[in-house]
């Protein structure tokens, strides 16, 4: 039997590195980068920086050139600072901490880099938007992956393309470096695409120029499956038939993160390509702007995407980036309004939640059954995150099979844990956890403290890296604490994404003490408990770990049929924020998600989850704007979208309502609410059927 | 099941591809009434006794008869459907020469032989070259090796084509034409009759061939469907969808009085690469086999059809935006011989419209412009080779398009 040791590394301590992800992964979870089920081989070893992330706090960026602000993120072969072990060791003298902030993986083929891109031609320019008469009313970017940005739900009355800009992000770059017009991957211009389109002989052929369905490629062609997440999205937040005047007021922006990004759904990878995003949809926007020739045109930005842990405070990576578009935005600018959508997270019952609210001040500790299933190719991550100013932190780990007595304890301001396998001299190490604060770009620490735990997967097929031990991990978090403070802890989602192969399984909390009768209750009464505060799971504060800053609009599911929550949706709590408001993301009980474009023209196909629920609001915005092209500033924050009121009879129905984003209902758009009605009758007979 | 009449019969007859299309048989003539099928043995005494107690004393011949005039196809309409298949197959295949001289620049040869002259009972005939193959390598099989892996990611997407594709598709081919077996048996007839000699021409150059499968290849391959036994270049699935789909857009093309769309050509060759996919997706077939199989099935459509002597300009395309242009571009009693050389396949994927486009086969080459599938200058099949029981089939199904148009074709 395998033995399994806790080694302490005192000299790591809190502050010397700014990404515990970036650290694991260099420290542990490189030996188990996996490859998806029948990957050809091996990425190369990436890295994307951005040397100008000090753009962040310096608002003037906006006024650089669109290429000075994406040519600042760069790929790059090598890694930009050593993060072993003893690097960090060494880190507690110079007092300096390992900062990678600015860097992580970049997961991309070869291909999708242009040669010595550190000497990218300076600023190549995109091609040009829509034709210069086209009345542009507002932009919708759409942030996502598997997008058929050829649709012809996205075609303009003209036969050309409503999609002004493109990017592929894991597309093939082109050769000439001197052309990309990005830092890499393919862009695509409004010409290109209609040129495609009037040259194309049939769709298939559509996807192949535009690189979108090319098997040589070593990636998931996801539009040749039915289902395509990316065009769905699209279609609910910017598609009309070519026909309908209205569609040409609405210009798109598609940006397609790579695959392999979207796929590790820790968002370990993800921060800088989303940073990536949004520079470019701004710069874009200004060149769509230019051309329409117009002092204020509304960008509406839709990222359909979740995770499951995070602050939870708004200071994720991604929320910042997300936040800094729409906050604080002159007014004179324009590209004016800027309005992000985001999906609440469809986390509600995974059991990825638990906190513990200090009623008055003392010791106070989070007690944690962590249940890693077997079989398990991917790694699994946990954070717990306490208040900044919390006394003696203290995090208490016990592994499965564990001897009694034989937890691994460290105090948070001395070092981090590292669990190795079997008796050999060298390290093998299966599991991490070490604890860092918030910081800001500068690296000064400016927030709440994060324990991140990450197991290394319980099951290894295809190298000698041993695997963790599967089963429950006990993992407790203590600390000194004010009145109302909170330890709060979630787990990273591991589940499968649409449209991909299924990598990881889901890790969740256990209550050993709950009862089958308990947990039938709570689903009688649509778990209306909404003050959990005492540490056991609830699903309440599940929301989606970059979907809690307050500048975005975070939309939940509700259920056409009976308006009640999506089961799935995820909320807010006493200490995280709520949705803004619900839209329509399963028809009924029995009729889950909504219909639209399937990966194909002519096509329809459904979709559940918050993801769609989003993009609808982002339409009934674009839309708003469409009508009422709003003059004043005030206007500009506060857009009055058709919604409808829902009431509740008791405080604590209320409270839920209010947590879950379900106060304000969005009122269906005309189409959804055809197929609504379509589907009502189908599920009257299903219902009768049953009972 | 039902859906299948006819011909289909012929299929399990012979039994050669395994197909469902079996079954096919006991609609159109088991289940057509008295004298088709078998008898029980219940039923079989039945009659026995029954005409023991009905016939009376034996009184010789007592009915008028007309005799049939040897050769006629008219005789046709009295065969069943797998009697009728026989006759058809046979007279395809006894035109054909397959020639395994490998050479330089081929493997394995199909000619057609063209009757000249008939001086007192004897025929001579002329021999060209319809089809070739050169096979590829192993090298070139290892290389088109990880388009069999890719494509596996979809195998759940398209399981449920994959499955109900394992014998002839028929119905693929028949949603779109909107075949019936009481309305359109003669067409269903026709269209099981060269999917049948698509199959038995396939297997022939498989077997010259001699290629092996992508399981061979990798124990990753791990296909969702059995493993046909046999060759893997060019894939028969293939090479049956492309032959009916080029016959089938012949057919209803082919009437002077109509002005037919490319709508229902065009889903037809979509479905056809789509079935050729999908065996790519199940792990059976390299892309280079649907590129020999659309190849080898578009030229048997046309050979098939010029056998019915039905090839020739097409219906022009009335309505269409390019009004005015011939639809189908063939020439009567002319068919495009095409080689492949599978040394050059290199990586190249299969797409339908490398080899069928604007109405036309057309040739591919690879990414370094060396040929793949190559056209050469049409060779004669003639009047003088035309099946006259194929013939008879090919105006009878003619006859099941009459009121047609070109607003419900498109």
């Amino acid at each position: 039997m395998t033995k399994y040791r806790w080694e302490h590394f005192p000299e790591i301590q809190l502050g010397a590195y700014t990404n515990p992800y970036t650290v694991w992964f260099e420290v542990v979870g490189r030996r188990y980068k996996n490859s998806q089920p029948g990957d050809r081989k091996c990425l190369p070893d990436l890295w994307i920086v951005d040397y100008a992330p000090k753009l962040e706090t310096n608002r003037s960026w906006r006024s650089l050139d669109a290429c000075d602000q994406l040519g600042a993120l760069r790929i790059e072969s090598e890694c930009p600072i050593d993060t072993d072990i003893d690097t960090l060791k060494t880190t507690a003298t110079s007092g300096k901490p390992v900062d990678t902030h600015t860097w992580h993986r970049a997961p991309l083929r070869a291909e999708s880099v242009p040669g010595a891109y550190k000497s990218l031609a300076p600023c190549p320019k995109p091609g040009a938007p829509c034709d210069r008469n086209c009345k542009v009313k507002t932009i919708v970017a759409i942030i996502d992956d598997a997008t058929n940005f050829a649709h012809h739900r996205f075609r303009s009355g003209d036969g050309g393309s409503r999609v002004d800009y493109a990017w592929v992000m894991d597309g093939t770059a082109p050769r000439d470096r001197n052309s990309a017009t990005v830092p890499f991957g393919r862009e695509w211009s409004n010409k290109e695409i209609a040129d495609i389109l009037d040259d194309a002989s049939n769709e298939s052929d559509v996807l192949r120029q535009l690189e979108l369905e090319d098997f040589a490629q070593n990636e998931t062609i996801a539009l040749s499956k039915r289902i395509s997440h990316g065009t769905h999205i699209m279609d609910l937040a910017a598609g009309f038939e070519p026909g309908e005047d209205i569609g040409d007021s609405h210009r798109i922006i598609s940006v397609q993160l790579p695959r392999r990004v979207i796929l590790e759904a820790s968002g370990a990878v993800l921060h800088l390509f989303l940073k990536a995003a949004t520079r470019y949809v701004e710069a874009r926007s200004r060149e769509i702007a230019k051309q329409a020739d117009t002092k204020s045109l509304p960008l509406i930005i839709n990222f359909s995407y979740g995770l499951g842990a995070g602050s939870h405070r708004g200071s994720h990576p991604i929320e910042k980036c997300l936040s800094e578009m729409t906050a604080n935005r002159d007014t004179a600018d324009p590209i004016n309004p800027v309005q992000v959508v985001l999906p609440a997270g469809n986390r509600f019952r995974a059991d990825g939640h638990a906190r513990r609210v200090a009623d008055s001040p003392g010791a106070e500790a989070l007690d944690l059954d962590w249940m890693i299933p077997a079989d398990d190719i991917s790694p699994n991550f946990l954070e717990i995150w306490l208040p900044a100013d919390a006394g003696e932190p203290c995090v208490e780990i016990v592994s499965p099979g564990q001897p009694f007595g034989g937890a691994a304890r460290i105090d948070l301001d001395g070092g981090a844990l590292a669990l190795a396998s079997g008796d050999t001299e060298a390290p093998d190490f299966v599991a991490w956890a070490g604890a860092d604060t918030e910081t800001d770009v500068m690296g000064n620490g400016i927030g709440r403290i994060r324990v991140l735990v990450a197991v290394a997967p319980t099951r290894v097929s295809r190298s000698d890296a041993p695997p963790a031990p599967p089963g429950i991990w006990q993992v407790k978090v203590s600390a000194t604490l004010a009145s109302k403070q909170d330890i709060s802890a979630w787990i990273q989602r591991d589940d499968r994404l649409f449209g991909y192969r299924r990598l990881g399984r889901q890790s969740y909390f256990v209550d050993k003490k709950i009862v089958p009768e308990q947990l039938l209750i709570q689903e009688l009464e649509e778990f209306s408990n909404v003050h959990v505060t005492n540490g056991k799971i609830c699903g309440y504060g599940s929301l989606n770990g970059i979907g809690t800053n307050g500048n975005a609009f975070i939309v939940a599911g509700y259920r056409w049929r009976d308006q009640a929550s999506s089961h799935y949706s995820s909320a807010g709590s006493g200490t995280v924020r709520s949705p803004s408001l619900s839209a329509v993301s399963d028809r009924s009980r029995v009729l889950a998600g909504v219909l639209a474009a399937g990966s194909r023209s002519g096509t329809n196909a459904v979709l559940n989850g918050t993801s769609v629920a989003a993009p609808q609001v982002a339409r009934a915005l674009a839309l708003r704007f469409v009508d009422d092209q709003p003059s004043q500033a005030k206007e500009l924050t506060s857009v009055n979208l058709d919604t409808e009121q829902t009431s509740a009879p008791t405080p604590v129905e209320r409270k839920a309502n209010e947590l879950r984003g379900r106060r304000e209902l969005l009122t269906p758009q005309d189409r959804v609410k055809s197929q609504m009605a379509h589907s009502f009758a189908e599920d009257r007979l299903v219902r009768d059927r049953i009972g | 099941m039902p859906f299948s009449t006819g011909a289909t019969g012929a299929t399990g007859a012979t039994g050669a591809t395994g197909a469902t299309g079996a079954t096919g048989a006991t609609g159109a003539t088991g289940a057509a009434g008295p004298g088709g099928g078998a008898f029980s043995p219940g039923l079989s005494f039945g009659i026995t006794t029954a005409r023991d107690g009905i016939i009376g004393a034996w009184q010789g011949p007592n009915r008028n008869l007309h005799d049939n005039s040897a050769g006629d196809p008219n005789n046709m309409a009295q065969w069943p459907g797998w009697a009728r298949s026989y006759v058809v197959q046979t007279d395809l295949l006894a035109t054909l020469i397959f020639e395994e001289v490998p050479d330089e620049n081929a493997d394995f040869r199909i000619r057609h032989l063209e009757p000249r002259n008939q001086i007192s009972g004897s025929v001579t005939f002329d021999s060209s070259e319809l089809f070739s193959f050169k096979r590829p390598s192993l090298t070139e099989f290892r290389r088109q090796l990880d388009y069999v892996n890719t494509y596996s990611e979809l195998r759940l997407d398209r399981s449920a084509e994959i499955l109900s594709q394992t014998g002839y598709p028929e119905h693929f081919h028949g949603v779109i034409l909107g075949l019936h077996p009481d309305r359109t048996r003669y067409t269903l007839e026709l269209m099981a009759m060269a999917q049948l000699f698509a199959t038995g021409v396939a297997q022939r150059v498989k077997h010259a061939l001699a290629c092996k499968r992508p399981d061979m290849f990798s124990s990753q391959i791990q296909p969702m469907i059995p493993m046909p036994g046999h060759g893997t270049l060019p894939s028969g699935h293939a090479t049956e969808a492309f032959t009916v789909a080029r016959v089938m857009s012949l057919l209803v093309d082919d009437r002077a009085d109509t002005d037919v769309g490319n709508g229902v050509q065009d889903q037809l060759m979509h479905q056809a690469e789509r079935i050729a996919i999908n065996r790519t997706i199940a792990g059976v077939h390299f892309p280079a086999d649907s590129i020999a199989g659309a190849m080898l099935g578009l030229g048997l459509g046309e050979y098939f059809v010029a056998r019915a002597n039905g090839l020739g300009v097409g219906a022009s395309r009335g309505k269409n935006r390019n009004a005015g242009q011939a639809y189908t571009k063939t020439i009567r009693n002319r068919v495009k011989p095409a080689r492949f050389d599978g040394t050059n396949i290199s990586s190249l994927d299969f797409r339908m419209r490398d080899l069928f486009r604007s109405g036309e086969r057309q040739s591919l080459d690879n990414e370094s412009s060396v040929p793949v599938v190559e056209l050469l200058e049409a060779v004669e099949v003639s009047e003088r080779s035309m099946s006259r029981p194929l013939r008879w089939l090919w105006e009878r199904a003619k006859e099941e398009w009459p009121a047609r148009t070109a607003s419900d074709m498109w």
